[in-house]
């Protein structure tokens, strides 16, 4: 294993009167394949960067194992990075783009480093285009080639800013299951920057949710996705709907919240930070799409929204529906159906939309400028 | 919080760039030296040592030149006969760089070099041609007899028109490259798009292309102009006593009539004239834009 | 407006090809694309008509400049090769055109690199500066690097010659060098870094070989821009010292023979095969090179 900690110590960034990383804590374990998440200008890259030495924070640290790299020169830092672009070197062959980080090193000089580089080759299986240029492979191998190029020093610690953000669906999956390999197999610390949640939710071992510069949420693919510690982690990380509603009343076990003439029961214990709210204040219930269940207008009860079903759209394994409420008006949840449903409920018929309490979240009401 | 000591972080920031994809500002003023040598040496020191010597005796040099008739024509002649050659390199360029926009293959290729290999010709070869070609006995004064259009040899050389038609010549690519470099960015679907709403071709011409084009005319036709007022070696083989400009004048005070101070004075006007259109047009000329396609 | 619908109709300077692909429109459109070819070959001819008119005139056998040539003779060119005058000249400016294409080569390419990856206040105007001796009227330039010149006795000499033509040849290296810096993916720069190689090794294994396409095409220019010269040539040459430029011009000037025709196409050959040399070798010598695209 030759994966080292790597942590981030109140580190911010800032252009002029511009945050770009505010306050960042963070640490990684040896080996950790943490990927961070957050739509485009939220700093993520930023936070790559600073950890990558291109740029330098405005405070805070940035260290390494026992090593406090915050200013320390890029080149000196010893940390593989694949570039968005793969930013292969145009003018070399693929032997030469992974030979060079080991000739930087002096390497090269000293002993023979050509049984590491045909390893290499191996391990991305490219051993048959070594002596090829850049231009003249698929993006699916120079990718591979920026991985080599990354690994092949064997830095402790991996940063991937977005690398397979260029290729088509079918094979970011299959390179999504090589890069996850090639690290299990290696033990190299990585971060892993994307803007594809699901990608994120796939590949890691924990996610980070960064959103306007700061760490909305650290955990477990898992945890990110059942317990999101507010609102924009809930949207950000799988689907989800928001309902408004009222605080009705609340006790220990339950909360009531009262949508349109209805009354959601929501767990209290899901409320997060909505415990301290009064009686009154105006909340929003985050629903995810399968914890809906659609059942037909007659069968209503006193719980239950109703609706009417908009479009239902085929995914696979399930059917989601499209359902416009009809209080409060104009609202529109997605609610998945089992597609071996016998009857399912036509476009346009009227539908009663029902909710386990369980799995219901609170969250304050929508920020005016929020997401 | 873990800040560095503020005296590491402010050598860092002389010595190590803000940003690695720039240069540290120590290594960048380090790269503008030479320039800086050259240009203190070669350039900036002699011009300002001639707008002095223009005003070493007061302003005496540029009283005579306000006094004199014969000097005020020739700074409208210049004026004139520039923009006189940037009309020209303008309605003869557009066409020409209309045209490289759409040819392809081999047609596309000739054009090419019919307007690179003048470009890479010495302006002196050049001039001297338009000399053979319009001489007394040359080949547009024989062609014209021959078809029995002219008995006598007209004179075409060291007229105001032959300094015209050498220096259109000349600044014809100057011209046509940023019209070229414009027309090339525009997207098809603009005329695309104006053909589907019903425009006919002439229309999508006037309303869409040349208006979306104007930026590369602007640009290429200050750029002509420029060069055009301090045309010296044109004017001085093609052109006769009566078709004097700025350059020529200038040679002639120094050369001649070894009139230094009047001749800085003319160099004075003729640069600061020069200057002020640059820096009005600053935004419109784009030098890369003309030069850059060059190659 | 005509030339529009030519264009659309996509009809190349061949007249016979456009009226094939014309067949089945309006008569009258077929007629407008045929003058817009003819226009347009017209202006194309105008173009090479002065570079191709000096081979004819250089072989011919009259000493009297004559077109078309009585008979076919090389003695112009023999004239011109063993005149010590014309090869005195020819050397000189040999030696200097090569000083100075290195010269302005390094200082421009150092230049560009400030204004493009540099850190420092005022890059605007040294960008502006760097490309001053473009705009400059070079009969200034010429008026006042004799002044400077003439007292210190470089009038003539290679090295003021090397001074006033590396002013010139920089901007040329300036507009080539900045173009390939700017189509440079920073991110090169930054994964050299990442790989462990310092600065100085970042330039030489990363971003010298990615712009070394306009590295050379900005030497090439300035060597041509120096060869080709003749307005500051014309001033600070003296009888001891004299460019090609400024032997051309006297010639011209005094006494028009055809060895100024063969001179003239041997520097004219010499020139497009030094261009030709140069686009084949950045095309051909790196394929892998996408920045070898522009030239």
């Amino acid at each position: 294993m030759i994966g080292k900690r790597l942590t981030l110590r109140h580190v911010q960034k800032t252009y002029g009167a511009v945050w770009a990383v505010r306050e960042v804590d963070l640490e990684i374990g040896a080996g950790e394949f943490v990927s961070i998440v957050g739509p485009s200008g939220s700093g993520k890259t930023t936070l790559l960067t600073l950890i990558a030495g291109f740029e330098t924070p405005t405070a805070g640290s940035i260290i390494v194992g026992d090593q406090d790299v915050t200013v320390l020169a890029p080149n000196r830092r010893n940390i593989g990075m694949v570039f968005q672009k793969y930013a292969l070197f145009p003018h070399m062959t693929v032997r030469k783009n992974i030979e060079f980080p080991l000739k930087m090193r002096g390497l090269t000089k000293h002993g023979d480093t050509s049984k590491r580089i045909d390893a290499m080759l191996d391990l991305v299986q490219l051993g048959s285009l070594q002596h090829r240029y850049p231009h003249q492979l698929s993006g699916g191998q120079q990718q591979r080639v920026a991985v080599a190029r990354a690994l092949v020093f064997d830095p402790p610690v991996i940063l991937m800013d977005e690398p397979l953000g260029a290729l088509d669906k079918k094979l970011r999956e299959a390179m999504q299951f090589e890069i996850k390999r090639l690290q299990e197999r290696i033990g190299a610390t990585v971060i892993y920057v994307t803007h594809d949640q699901e990608e994120a939710l796939t590949m890691s071992d924990r996610v980070a949710v960064m959103h306007k510069g700061r760490l909305e949420q650290v955990g477990t693919p898992n945890e990110l996705y059942a317990n999101p510690d507010n609102a924009f982690v809930a949207d950000f990380v799988g689907s989800i709907n928001f309902i408004p509603g009222t605080v009705s009343s609340k006790d220990q076990s339950l909360i009531a919240v009262k949508v349109g003439d209805t009354l959601v029961k929501v767990r209290a214990s899901n409320g997060g930070s909505i415990r301290e709210h009064e009686q009154g204040s105006d909340v929003r219930i985050a629903a995810r799409p399968e914890h809906i269940s659609i059942a037909p207008h007659g069968d209503r009860t006193s719980q239950s929204l109703t609706g009417t079903i908009e479009t239902v759209v085929f995914a696979g394994a399930s059917r989601t529906a499209l359902v416009r409420l009809h209080a409060p008006p104009h609202l529109l949840l997605r609610a998945d159906m089992p597609s071996d449903l016998l009857s399912p409920p036509e476009r346009g018929s009227d539908v009663a939309l029902t909710f386990a309490p369980d799995a219901l979240r609170v969250f304050g009401p929508a920020e005016r400028t929020g997401p | 919080m873990n800040i560095e000591p503020s005296s590491r972080r402010a050598l860092v920031t002389v010595i190590r760039p803000r940003n690695a994809s720039r240069y540290a500002p120590l290594t960048s003023w380090l790269l503008t030296l030479p320039l800086l040598a050259t240009f203190a040496v070669g350039f900036l020191y002699p011009v300002s040592k001639l707008v002095a010597l223009s005003f070493a005796s007061g302003s005496e040099s540029y009283l005579r030149l306000w006094g004199e008739p014969l000097y005020l024509s020739v700074l409208t002649t210049t004026a004139m006969t520039a923009a006189a050659v940037t009309v020209f390199c303008l309605v003869l360029g557009y066409p020409v760089a209309f045209a490289m926009t759409r040819f392809k293959g081999k047609a596309a290729i000739i054009t090419a070099a019919c307007v690179f290999v003048p470009l890479w010709t010495s302006v002196l070869i050049r001039s001297y041609a338009w000399i053979v070609l319009l001489q007394r006995n040359g080949i547009i004064n024989d062609s014209l007899q021959g078809a029995g259009l002219t008995e006598q040899p007209l004179k075409l050389l060291y007229t105001q028109g032959a300094v015209i038609l050498g220096m259109t010549h000349i600044l014809l690519p100057f011209a046509i490259l940023p019209i070229y470099a414009t027309l090339r960015t525009l997207p098809p679907d603009f005329a695309r798009a104006a053909a589907n709403l019903g425009a006919d071709r002439a229309r999508t011409f006037m309303l869409i292309t040349l208006p979306l084009s104007l930026p590369g005319v602007f640009a290429g036709g200050i750029l002509c102009f420029v060069l055009a007022l301090g045309f010296y070696i044109t004017p001085a083989l093609i052109g006769g006593p009566g078709s004097m400009l700025m350059a020529t004048l200038i040679g002639q005070q120094t050369t001649v009539l070894l009139d230094w101070p009047f001749a800085a004075a003319l160099s004075t006007i003729l640069l600061t004239f020069t200057l002020i259109i640059v820096f009005l047009f600053r935004r419109a000329l784009s030098l890369s834009k003309g030069f850059q396609s060059v190659h | 407006m005509f030339i529009d619908r030519n264009i659309n109709a996509r009809a190349p300077a061949l007249v016979p090809a456009a009226i094939h692909r014309s067949r089945g429109r309006p008569a009258k459109q077929v007629i407008l694309t045929l003058l817009a070819g003819v226009l347009i070959a017209l202006i194309l001819f105008f173009l090479v008509l002065p570079t191709l008119i000096i081979i004819p005139m250089s072989l011919s056998t009259t000493s009297y400049l004559q077109f078309p040539p009585q008979g076919i003779t090389l003695k112009w060119y023999v004239a011109y090769f063993v005149d010590p005058d014309w090869m005195a000249a020819t050397w000189f400016s040999l030696r200097i055109a090569v000083a100075t294409s290195v010269t302005a080569t390094v200082v421009g390419t150092m230049t560009s690199l400030a204004v493009v990856r540099g850190d420092m206040p005022l890059k605007g105007a040294l960008h502006a500066l760097s490309l001053g001796p473009m705009i400059v009227p070079h009969i200034v330039l010429g008026v006042a690097l004799y002044l400077v010149f003439s007292p210190l006795h470089l009038t003539g000499t290679f090295i003021g010659f090397l001074i006033g033509h590396t002013v010139l040849g920089v901007p040329f290296v300036v507009i080539t060098v900045t173009a390939a810096l700017q189509r440079l993916d920073p991110a090169l720069e930054l994964a050299a870094l990442n790989c462990g190689a310092n600065r100085t090794q970042t330039f030489s294994h990363v971003t010298l070989p990615n712009i070394a396409p306009g590295v050379a095409s900005g030497a090439v220019f300035s060597f041509l821009a120096s060869f080709d010269e003749a307005t500051v040539a014309f001033f600070i040459s003296d009888v001891g010292g004299k460019s090609i430029g400024r032997k051309m011009f006297e010639d011209i000037d005094f006494n028009l023979t055809p060895v100024i025709a063969a001179a003239s196409t041997v520097i004219v050959l010499s020139s497009l095969f030094l261009i030709g040399f140069v686009q084949l070798l950045s095309k051909s010598g790196n394929p892998k090179n996408p920045a070898g695209e522009h030239l």
